[in-house]
């Protein structure tokens, strides 16, 4: 289907479903199994599963997603996969020459992908949720997948890219306005 | 400047890409007005909140995807009854004992022969009880290398392979191991194994 990994890292970047249903049906079932024969339990592989591939999202869509010359796609996931569950699990695996993640001095930057909204963030997903359409296609396309206003506009069509600065300033005071009062009202 | 302007700089700020000029502009406007430091504390916390709204509704997405997945692969079975990776486990323990006493023999003088590995051989066998994977470990693929990055690289993507049951591509990942010839590089012994299963799996 993907002539190669550098295909489907397009697709994966452009949020196509395809490529998504691709990695669950090709890439993620050694996670699953690495994960469950390292002691987790189904909603742990599930979990392990389901981050591997929003870390793998997140970081194409950043721009800084390398893949190595001759390091394959799945290879990459599988030690994502396996260090995110040693992160998760707390396991440093010593004795049969598993090292610990400390002890492979390999940066696995997991960006708080075990961490849940507390607070203020609670509080802007919510208002989010809650706010009209665009801004929120406005917002989330733009710090969330770090798309060009240029980008934006193109997809939004009817708009232009002058005004789309103008509309994410609203959208992003509205969110502040929302923030605030609650902060306020909460102390 | 504008309001739109200032948010701009903000998030060039926040993302590394503001240019000197403009960070020089910034933090001079930052320095004269404080309040501006509450505006630009904000705005960081608005931009998580976002980036968690995102990866959330990203998340219901790929709920969503999963379900209309139908794995063209099977999600790894298991490959084998328990009896019958003790009496594998057995069998390599045995295996790995020859090729010890081999290692340590005059006869192997050849460092670089596949059948010397890299000088010593430590063969462990599972599974084991409580050590690695819990009492219902089945993982069988086991590879002891030295810090050497290029070793690691080979553990993980022939650890990958194997649990996708590439048996093939395993071993040809697993060559430069065999050549490696460092004297304290300690390889666990999978070769025989993957063999074994590839045999049965076949």
């Amino acid at each position: 289907m993907y002539q190669n990994d550098q295909y489907l890292i397009a697709a994966i970047k452009t949020r196509d479903r395809n490529a998504f249903k691709y990695l669950y049906q090709n890439y993620t079932g050694p996670i699953k199994h690495f994960v469950k024969i390292n002691g987790g339990q189904d909603v742990d592989t599930e979990e392990i599963e389901q981050n591997v591939i929003v870390l793998l999202y997140e970081k194409i869509a950043s721009g800084n997603f390398v893949l190595h010359e001759g390091t394959k796609l799945s290879t990459y996931m599988f030690a994502v996969g396996k260090n995110m569950w040693y992160k998760k699990s707390g396991r440093t695996l010593t004795l049969m020459g598993e090292e610990s993640i400390a002890e492979t001095g390999e940066d696995y930057d997991f960006d708080g992908i075990f961490e849940s909204a507390e607070g203020k963030e609670q509080i802007i997903i919510a208002a989010l949720q809650n706010t009209d359409q665009d801004c929120r296609e406005i917002l989330t396309l733009y710090y969330y997948d770090n798309k060009s206003m240029r980008e934006i506009a193109e997809k939004m069509e009817s708009i232009t890219e002058e005004n789309l600065r103008k509309r994410k300033y609203k959208c992003i005071q509205k969110l502040k306005k929302v923030l605030t009062d609650k902060i306020k009202y909460h102390g | 400047m504008d309001k739109a302007t200032f948010l701009e700089l903000m998030d060039k700020y926040i993302d590394g890409t503001i240019s000197s000029d403009d960070k020089y502009e910034f933090d001079q406007m930052l320095t004269n007005d404080p309040s501006l430091h509450q505006e630009f504390d904000i705005h960081k916390t608005l931009r998580k909140g976002i980036k968690l709204s995102g990866r959330k509704d990203l998340l219901s997405e790929l709920n969503e995807i999963k379900k209309e997945v139908s794995p063209v692969k099977e999600n790894i079975k298991t490959l084998f009854p328990r009896w019958y990776l003790m009496v594998a486990a057995v069998f390599v323990g045995v295996i790995g004992v020859v090729f010890v006493l081999r290692n340590q023999s005059p006869v192997s003088s050849n460092n670089n022969s596949e059948n010397n590995y890299a000088g010593m051989i430590e063969l462990k066998t599972l599974p084991i009880e409580g050590k690695l994977g819990g009492p219902s470990t089945e993982s069988i693929h086991l590879i002891l290398v030295d810090n050497n990055s290029e070793t690691y690289e080979i553990k993980n993507d022939t650890l990958f392979m194997f649990t996708n049951q590439e048996y093939l591509d395993e071993i040809k990942r697993l060559k430069p191991i065999f050549t490696l010839n460092q004297q304290r590089n300690i390889v666990l012994e999978i070769k025989e194994l993957t063999f074994i299963f590839k045999k049965k799996s076949e």
